[in-house]
């Protein structure tokens, strides 16, 4: 299983190429150049191979968030989990990870599990929705079907109540 | 609430699970001594940080620590004329008590809790959960080259601890009771040389290194326990450091005692 953090929670004083091919040095008998490739074929995935040998406080939290997403990945899990994965982003980055993520579910295809606070999130990456209130399923259904839901409570949490 | 109870869950209950899980640590990295060769850039980082840097303040406070003993063991000696015994007290002192404590006191302080801020930083920044979540074994990545860094240091600060005190213990033989320094020396020597009847070696000075193997491992050990259970953001880091630093403290000044008079008596 994959875990994509909320603060991306990579660790400070490696690399990004170091982050990324943590797991795989830890946990498996590959050899260097095996890592190296797969390493690489990740942070192209996510558009980050000019930043490889640079620390995670050098980048944005957009770039963090990807590098993160990377790490996930690079195990080639078949599920993973999303933490909040526009949290602390700014409009335009999380468009942009919105989009790589959406990218990375037709080019993967994993199954993925997303906790969001964002309708838009939720809607643009989610194929069923579970709509969570104090650890009560209130909703789970395809995308158009929790938009167009008729409880009150339901459209009250997405902000659809009028 | 009353008291008592309130004694119970504030102090006594936090105080044995906080022991627990350093115990288990403790274990825990000894379990793993194989992993060192495949952690050794680690280790040799953790020796730099722990050792080297520390070394110009400890040779320092060796220095002074070997004028003090000196001065005030040695002027007590010249009333009774027996000034000339000033390098047997010097050397003794300083291997056997002062240099492995304050070497102690000097690691707490500083890499003690060094490595309670850095670990507890990564497990409220979730680094350390990310590490579990990725399967990487936390005790062998993180604890494992710390501790074992701090418990090889320990014993090799001791040994330039006690040779730099001895060094200081003579300015003062010189300069302030006037004795001849190649005398100080043979002296401070010889009584380093005495071996032990139990273990064939020199008795005080491997005494000393042996206090300070387990205080460098103690104090680390402690350090990393309190840092991997740090919670509640950066005031929580705080707390966990000074924690840190008490509890290898207090845990120092007992397995002085124990192990000095396992060793000595």
């Amino acid at each position: 299983m994959g875990y994509l953090f909320q603060h991306a929670a990579l660790i400070n004083w490696l690399s990004v190429f170091e982050n990324v091919a943590l797991p795989l040095r830890e946990t498996t008998s590959l050899k260097e150049e095996e890592i190296r490739e797969k390493v690489e074929t990740v942070l192209g995935q996510v558009r980050l191979l000019d930043a490889m040998a640079k620390f995670p406080a050098e980048l944005s939290g957009g770039m963090q968030k990807r590098v993160g997403l990377a790490r996930a990945l690079v195990t080639e899990p078949r599920i993973i989990l999303y933490d909040e994965p526009e949290a602390g982003l700014d409009p335009e980055m999380t468009v942009d990870i919105l989009h790589l993520l959406n990218r990375l579910k037709e080019e993967i295809k994993p199954t993925t599990l997303t906790v969001t606070h964002s309708l838009d999130c939720a809607t643009h990456l989610g194929d069923r929705i579970a709509v969570f209130e104090r650890g009560r399923i209130l909703m789970d259904a395809p995308p158009d079907e929790v938009l167009a839901s008729p409880l009150p409570r339901v459209r009250a949490l997405l902000g659809l109540a009028e | 609430m009353n008291w008592l109870t309130r004694l119970g869950t504030d102090f006594v209950r936090p105080g044995i699970v906080q022991t627990g899980l350093t115990l288990r640590l403790a274990g825990g990295s000894l379990a793993r001594v194989g992993h060192i060769p495949r952690r050794f850039p680690s280790l040799l980082q953790q020796m730099y940080q722990a050792g080297v840097k520390a070394f110009h303040v400890l040779v320092l406070v060796s220095f002074f620590i070997g004028m003090v003993v000196s001065l005030q063991v040695g002027f007590e000696l010249a009333r009774f004329g027996q000034e000339s015994n000033i390098g047997l007290l010097v050397s003794v002192t300083m291997a056997r008590e002062m240099a492995p404590f304050v070497v102690a006191i000097l690691l707490a302080a500083s890499s003690g809790s060094a490595m309670a801020a850095e670990l507890g930083t990564m497990k409220v920044q979730e680094e350390v959960t990310a590490l579990e979540v990725l399967s990487v074994d936390v005790v062998s990545y993180l604890v494992l080259p710390r501790v074992a860094a701090l418990t090889l240091m320990a014993p090799i600060l001791t040994f330039f601890a006690v040779v730099v005190g001895v060094f200081g213990g003579g300015v003062i033989a010189v300069t302030q009771l006037g004795l001849d320094f190649d005398a100080y020396l043979r002296m401070s020597l010889d009584s380093l040389r005495e071996m032990g009847e139990v273990v064939h070696v020199p008795r005080d000075l491997f005494g000393g290194l042996a206090k300070s193997l387990v205080f460098g491992f103690a104090i680390s050990i402690i350090g990393c326990a309190q840092g991997l259970t740090a919670r509640n953001g950066a005031a929580g880091v705080g707390l966990t450091t000074r924690a840190a630093v008490r509890d290898a403290f207090i845990v120092v000044i007992i397995l002085n005692f124990l192990m000095g008079r396992v060793i000595w008596h």
